[in-house]
């Protein structure tokens, strides 16, 4: 059988593309994938013994797309494969997966982490009972309100002042059966809204029409860069309407509102939360899911880790050997957030501000300003080039609102972050993870500096 | 809101999307039982025998969740066309499988006729 080298490179082309979109799956499955199909559009395409473009272009077009085959993989084979390991770690990679997908599988990842982090928490503590017998167990605490908290000591510190241990020893079986039961529910949960998510997704799967999938269209250099770094961009929606922009240009200003309102006058709450919710559930609504900031899938982790550390590090020197010396001229250095001064030497303080860093700055800030604020304001512009350029210069200014008690120069410096953070967000073509993740990285820096007493 | 007036028609046309699919896992575990075919045979045979088959690129996906589930094995054999091709076959999980839901089948399926048949002589 010969192979016409055109018709060679579009089989090329349409697995080069199917093996991006099988991302995230293990490697040998994504070769056995691939090299089926090869075999597949090989033998469909073969007319006389000879494999020919147009048979090629066939048997590609009854495929369906590389995407639609991809995704019709990816959900079916976790889903299926978390199904038949029940092991949890598997079943939080596909809830992870289908978190990117749609709201619904966010908020079953959100639940399934819960109920295994109390799980485990409950898990460990009955066990440390034995190595910690006077430390580790379930506790009442009185705070400095006069009110009680209840707290699960895993025994490493001291006994806390006032406080008394309610299970005693109780605590080693009670937290083994509470904490297996947590696990084994959480994991029937999860595999439960799976199944009913496969359901429907199987459905709308099959109903898009395979249409041809063309793969000749040009791709100028610059962009066939960016794609072959990232995948393809977030899809646009098509041109907004006029009072799509008008209803963007005021959820941009009640957004700043509130940027202003928390940081410079506190008269309302904390800005993040509130940017969090109403930007999810306003890009759900109008954007019709979160692909459009870019939380989808990444064509590749390793890549989307090694671009927000290449940000992280951008905006780490930019700040330490530009920002800070000129600030330094005009202004008193940046004041630290309250209770970072405790971190010094303190290994559970760092590790609580880590999580922190991690919920609320990473994802928080991230979702909030550079994935809707961003957002919003580019579709003012249309979203062209050049809005999306301007809303990175307006956000970041927002941001810097966004840490007024730093004072002045903490205020410059948290721009800039906001300006390497966004130039990182549309280099990497619109990928909120890069985001994300660079900025858990800068905030996990300035933890570990403040941990070991290096802050200047 | 995608409420749409055209709802009937498409209410009518998930339902049939919805039996295909319901029965693409039997059927393709009823090709295999006469021993191992690669994919496109599978494909093929199903096209022949039925018109189950919408895009064939829901049945990798599915012969593969089977995979996954341990009712058929796969083994690459190289061919006389100069490639590899990846043959499946029933595991004896399969077997007991496919014999179940053929029997759960054919009672279903008597059932149903039973029912539509004033639909059928009718008109």
């Amino acid at each position: 059988m010969t192979t016409s080298g055109d018709a060679q490179q579009k089989i090329e082309a349409y697995l080069s593309r199917l093996r991006q979109r099988l991302r995230g799956m293990n490697d040998d499955d994504v070769r056995e994938i691939v090299e089926e199909m090869r075999s597949h559009i090989t033998d469909k395409a073969a007319a006389d013994g000879e494999v020919m473009a147009v048979g090629v272009d066939a048997a590609i077009a009854r495929l369906g797309t590389p995407e639609e085959l991809a995704s019709q993989y990816t959900t079916d084979h976790l889903l299926a494969r978390a199904e038949v390991s029940r092991s949890p770690l598997r079943i939080l990679e596909s809830l992870f997966r289908w978190a990117s997908l749609s709201a619904a599988g966010f908020f079953v990842l959100m639940g399934a982490l819960l109920g295994y982090f109390f799980g485990t928490a409950l898990i460990l503590c009955a066990l440390l009972k034995s190595i910690h017998p006077h430390t580790a167990g379930l506790w009442v605490i009185p705070d400095g309100t006069g009110d009680y908290e209840f707290s699960l000591r895993m025994g490493f510190g001291g006994v806390p002042a006032g406080g008394r241990e309610v299970l005693g020893w109780w605590i080693v079986p009670a937290g083994l059966f509470v904490g297996c039961g947590l696990v084994v529910l959480t994991t029937r949960f999860a595999l439960w809204c799976g199944r009913q998510y496969r359901k429907s997704a199987t459905l709308t799967l099959q109903e898009s029409t395979c249409e041809d999938w063309s793969m000749n269209k040009p791709i100028s250099a610059g962009k066939s860069f960016l794609r072959l770094v990232f995948g393809s961009a977030p899809s646009d929606p098509g041109p907004l309407t006029v009072a799509q922009r008008w209803l963007s240009l005021v959820e941009l200003v009640v957004g700043s509102a509130i940027v202003i309102g928390y940081n410079v006058y506190h008269v309302v709450p904390n800005e993040v939360p509130i940017l969090f919710v109403i930007g999810l559930i306003s890009l759900r609504v109008r954007d019709g899911g979160w692909r459009v900031i870019g939380l989808g899938w990444p064509a590749s982790w390793r890549r989307t880790i090694l671009f927000a550390l290449a940000a992280a590090a951008v905006r780490v020197l930019l700040g330490q050997f530009v920002v800070d010396p000129i600030t330094a001229h005009f202004w008193p250095p940046a004041i630290a957030p309250s209770g970072s001064d405790e971190i010094t030497g303190h290994a559970m303080v760092a590790l609580q501000w880590l999580f922190l860093v991690w919920t609320f700055a990473a994802f928080g800030e991230e979702i909030g300003y550079r994935g809707y604020l961003l957002t919003r304001a580019a579709d003012v512009g249309g979203r062209s080039k050049a809005a999306y350029w301007v809303a990175v210069l307006i956000v970041s200014v927002l941001f810097g609102y966004g840490h007024y008690y730093k004072g002045p120069a903490g205020m410059i410096d948290s721009g800039v972050a906001g300006l390497v953070l966004g130039a990182a967000y549309l280099l990497s073509g619109r990928n909120l993870w890069v985001c994300i993740l660079a900025h858990g990285f800068i905030d996990t820096f300035g933890v570990t500096m403040a941990f070991f007493g290096w802050q200047s | 809101m995608k409420v749409r007036a055209t709802g009937g028609q498409e209410t009518s046309d998930k339902w049939e999307v919805q039996l295909r699919k319901g029965c693409l896992e039997l059927a393709i575990l009823a090709a295999l039982w006469d021993g191992k075919l690669y994919g496109l045979e599978i494909l093929q045979r199903l096209e022949s025998d039925s018109d189950l088959v919408i895009s064939e690129g829901t049945v990798y996906p599915l012969l593969s969740r089977l995979k996954m589930m341990q009712l058929v094995r796969s083994e690459w054999v190289e061919s006389d066309a100069g490639h590899p091709r990846k043959y499946y076959a029933l595991t004896p999980a399969g077997r007991q499988r496919g014999r179940e839901m053929a029997a759960m089948w054919t009672r279903f399926s008597s059932s149903m006729d039973r029912l539509l048949a004033p639909l059928a002589k009718g008109k």
